[in-house]
């Protein structure tokens, strides 16, 4: 038992060391991860999610290595203090140099963090950084309420309104985005507070009521991805969950003239699109 | 000292991880069922029971047109010594030649095979060989329709060829059936139904559908009781049922201003199966209450008492008459009349079951498709849809289409009461108040496609005090039709009419000018 606590601390590096090893296979990792058939493989399927996912990586070598490095020296110390049975304990009141190194030292490597992320952070959220492309054209708005997205997109060849048109197009839980382009999406609540979560495209913003909110992502690969409510909106919370369907423009161009079609539907004229009606 | 804490915290640890039981689902009856003098009560519960079974162990009544899910099978292996068999090779899909049968709707299709799935506790029907027919294993059978005879408890498939496999039953087949004979496996959407249901619905609509679930009591408007077999959002008339498709759509898109939330990510197998274990339990519910609607008249436990205290004294002056040989008492009396109850309750229960068999029947179904396409949406239609609303709508809806008509403050009288609600305004037939939509907003409950809201307007909405308009606004069909797309093209304007302008001067430019302008963000 003499060295349990010096073994104790010692385990714990290891067990991380262990952890960071295997975790990419056992799919602990971002979604998809280890997982050969999956579309994202654990990649960020945005540009800028792969920048996020760079300063992840940053912030997670930092932390292991000092979480290693300060475990080692901490089991070190107990080893030796279990070994040499009977040395006297050294008094000390400090070491004015060293606390001067272990504040300075950290608050550089912070200060370095919070610099270094400043252009991720100018890019996915401050609104003159986002791409022209997107902000002139918002793709939709998406408004989150307990418990599912509504969504709402401009007519075909329109520019979406603050506030609802005549002619715009409505769906639930199904949010189409054409790919390989910037898109922005305007969020809003109708209710409580919600948070719009794509974890494939490494994006989150909360949802607030009372305002609209933009969003925009770029996404490279068309797919299926989650769409979930990552902020306890209520006892029907993990019901919110819905899909981003990115597709290429002119599939998505199609999807909106189908929409339209359905939207238009009047149950006479265009019989293809009284879709579930006769089953 | 320190062994005994961790004992203790071990101990402690261990009992939390096998939990508590869950408490037995079991379905509730309705308030007038219990309602009944005990016997006759009793009796229908049981009948209930035993043409719809509990919510763990359902029983696929094939009466009822509900799909509930059918393995076509052939046994191709039987161990040949034994006398009897409780496990006997099967193949699954392409069975046989001679589907004769008539009543098989995938005709030229592959049957489907179960692959992985459960198929514990499943029915199984025997369609060739000495067991077709079920004559010979004939014990929870009543009228040769129920299937809770034969049960399956296990199927495990071959590792090479899925559609092959072991099938073993809970009871015994003695003797074993014979190579070649074919069966069906009957039940699978509706156990897997129950489960999506449990996990998705049941927690609003309750486990016997009956809107009061355990989060029921938070919401505004209240989760759907199907028990009455109403459902508001349909394409048929206002009495027909709602098809497969009806409920399919309002599970995927939801119902936007009330909580009923869209359900889009499932798979297709999960939406048959919870449509068909809705319209299951619909009907169980409507079941009940028709049988009982049958008897309440006669057998409600005061209305009882009352009949076998003067069937009593009947028979007393008819005993001292001479015109009846014993003295009656009253339990004898009693006895009497539970005995008609229950003579009659077969007749009763074999007649409502076919007035809901035909209900549910797609064939009686009629899907509302106006005899016009809509107008196109101008000035003057709305113009003309104008007039329309503020003759027929208004009084409810309200002038500017607030939902703030004048019989919101009136008394109703309760239809199946005959008297005065306590409250003003408008009340559902399941007793909660309501309130005309409000047109203003923009959000159409039962969709927002013109045909959505021309069926709402043509036919009404069930339950609701929304009334069927067709006919209402022209004697001709056609023309009758083209002015309800008059009033829809009006409605669809309502929402942006309340932005400064009224319907006639905005109209041609609205989409522009009265609304495009940005507000303040």
């Amino acid at each position: 038992m003499r060295y349990f606590w010096a073994a104790f601390f010692m385990f714990w590096p290891i067990v991380a060391i262990v952890i960071f090893t295997i975790s990419p296979a056992m799919n602990w990792w971002f979604p998809g991860a280890g997982d050969p058939d999956s579309l994202t493989k654990g990649q960020s399927m945005t540009p800028l999610g792969v920048d996020i996912d760079n300063l992840f990586y940053l912030i997670l070598i930092i932390t292991s290595v000092v979480f290693v490095l300060t475990h080692i020296a901490l089991g070190y110390v107990l080893f030796r203090g279990a070994r040499d049975e009977g040395k006297k304990a050294l008094f000390s009141h400090g070491s004015h140099a060293l606390e001067v190194m272990w504040t300075i030292v950290p608050t550089g490597i912070l200060i370095f963090i919070s610099l270094y992320q400043l252009d991720v952070w100018r890019k996915f959220r401050v609104m003159s950084s986002f791409p022209e492309a997107a902000v002139e054209a918002p793709v939709a708005e998406v408004t989150a309420r307990q418990f599912e997205w509504r969504i709402r997109y401009p007519a075909p060849g329109k520019k979406l309104q603050l506030k609802p048109q005549p002619d715009d197009l409505y769906t639930v839980n199904d949010l189409h985005v054409p790919t390989n382009r910037p898109v922005m999406i305007q969020l809003r609540s109708e209710d409580v507070q919600h948070s719009f979560f794509a974890p494939q495209l490494r994006v989150k913003q909360d949802a607030l009521p009372g305002q609209v909110i933009p969003v925009w992502f770029e996404v490279t690969q068309a797919g299926h991805y989650q769409l979930t409510c990552a902020e306890l909106c209520g006892w029907g919370h993990y019901k919110m969950k819905a899909r981003i369907v990115a597709e290429p423009q002119t599939q998505f161009g199609k999807y909106l003239h189908d929409l339209r079609n359905e939207q238009n539907d009047d149950g006479v004229q265009d019989k293809k699109s009284g879709d579930a009606d006769d089953e | 000292m320190r062994v005994l804490q961790l004992l203790i915290l071990t101990l402690a640890f261990a009992a939390c991880l096998p939990g508590c039981d869950p408490p037995e689902s079991t379905f509730v009856y309705n308030t007038k069922t219990e309602e009944l003098t005990r016997d006759v009560g009793s009796a229908v519960k049981e009948r209930l029971d035993g043409d719809f079974g509990s919510p763990k162990n359902s029983v696929a009544w094939l009466r009822m047109p509900v799909d509930y899910g059918t393995f076509k099978g052939e046994v191709v292996e039987v161990d040949e010594d034994a006398s009897s068999a409780y496990q006997f090779r099967v193949k699954f899909g392409s069975n046989g030649d001679e589907e004769t049968d008539g009543e098989d709707e995938e005709d030229g299709q592959a049957s489907p095979t179960p692959g992985e799935m459960n198929l514990a506790g499943l029915a199984i029907i025997w369609k060739s060989g000495d067991y077709a027919g079920g004559s010979q294993i004939d014990g929870g059978k009543r009228d040769g329709e129920k299937l809770a005879t034969l049960q399956v408890a296990a199927w495990s498939k071959d590792e090479e060829n899925g559609e092959e496999g072991l099938l073993s039953l809970r009871q015994l087949m003695d003797p074993p059936p014979a190579v070649g004979d074919t069966f069906e496996i009957v039940g699978h959407k509706l156990s897997f139904g129950r489960q999506l249901y449990a996990a998705h619905c049941q927690h609003c609509h309750g486990t016997s559908g009956d809107g009061a679930g355990p989060t029921a009591e938070y919401l505004n408007p209240r989760p759907r009781d199907y028990r009455p077999g109403k459902f508001k959002f349909q394409s048929t008339l206002k009495t027909n049922r709602p098809t497969d498709g009806d409920l399919q759509r309002i599970i995927k898109k939801g119902i936007p201003g009330t909580y009923m939330p869209s359900f889009l990510l499932l798979e297709d197998d999960e939406m048959d199966s919870i449509v068909q274990y809705v319209k299951w339990l619909s009907m169980r519910g409507e079941y009940e209450i028709k049988l009982v609607t049958q008897l309440y008249f006669d057998y409600e436990k005061v209305v009882f008492d009352e009949a076998v205290e003067s069937a009593l004294e009947d028979g007393l002056e008819e005993f001292e008459d001479g015109t009846r040989d014993e003295k009656p008492t009253k339990r004898s009396i009693q006895d009497e009349l539970i005995e008609t109850a229950n003579a009659d309750l077969p007749d009763i229960a074999e007649q409502e079951s076919n007035v809901l068999k035909d209900a549910w029947t797609k064939e009686n179904m009629t899907v509302v498709v106006p005899l016009v396409a809509r107008t196109p949406d101008t000035a003057e239609s709305r113009a003309r849809g104008r007039v329309l609303y503020v003759q027929n709508c208004a009084a409810c809806h309200g002038a500017t289409g607030r939902g703030d008509g004048e019989q919101v403050n009136a008394y109703m009288v309760n239809d199946q009461t005959r008297e005065k609600y306590p409250e003003p305004g408008l009340f559902d037939d399941w007793g909660q108040s309501i309130k005309p939509r409000n047109l203003t907003r923009g959000i159409y409950r039962g969709g927002r496609r013109p045909i959505d809201l021309f069926r709402r307007v043509f036919e009404g909405i069930n339950g609701t005090p929304m009334p069927p308009f067709k006919g209402k606004f022209d004697n001709d069909k056609k023309i009758n039709d083209a002015r309800t797309w008059d009033l829809v093209n009006y409605i669809y304007h309502i929402p942006f009419e309340s932005r400064g302008k009224s319907a006639g001067d905005s109209a041609t430019k609205h989409g522009r000018t009265a609304a495009s302008t940005p507000s303040t963000r």
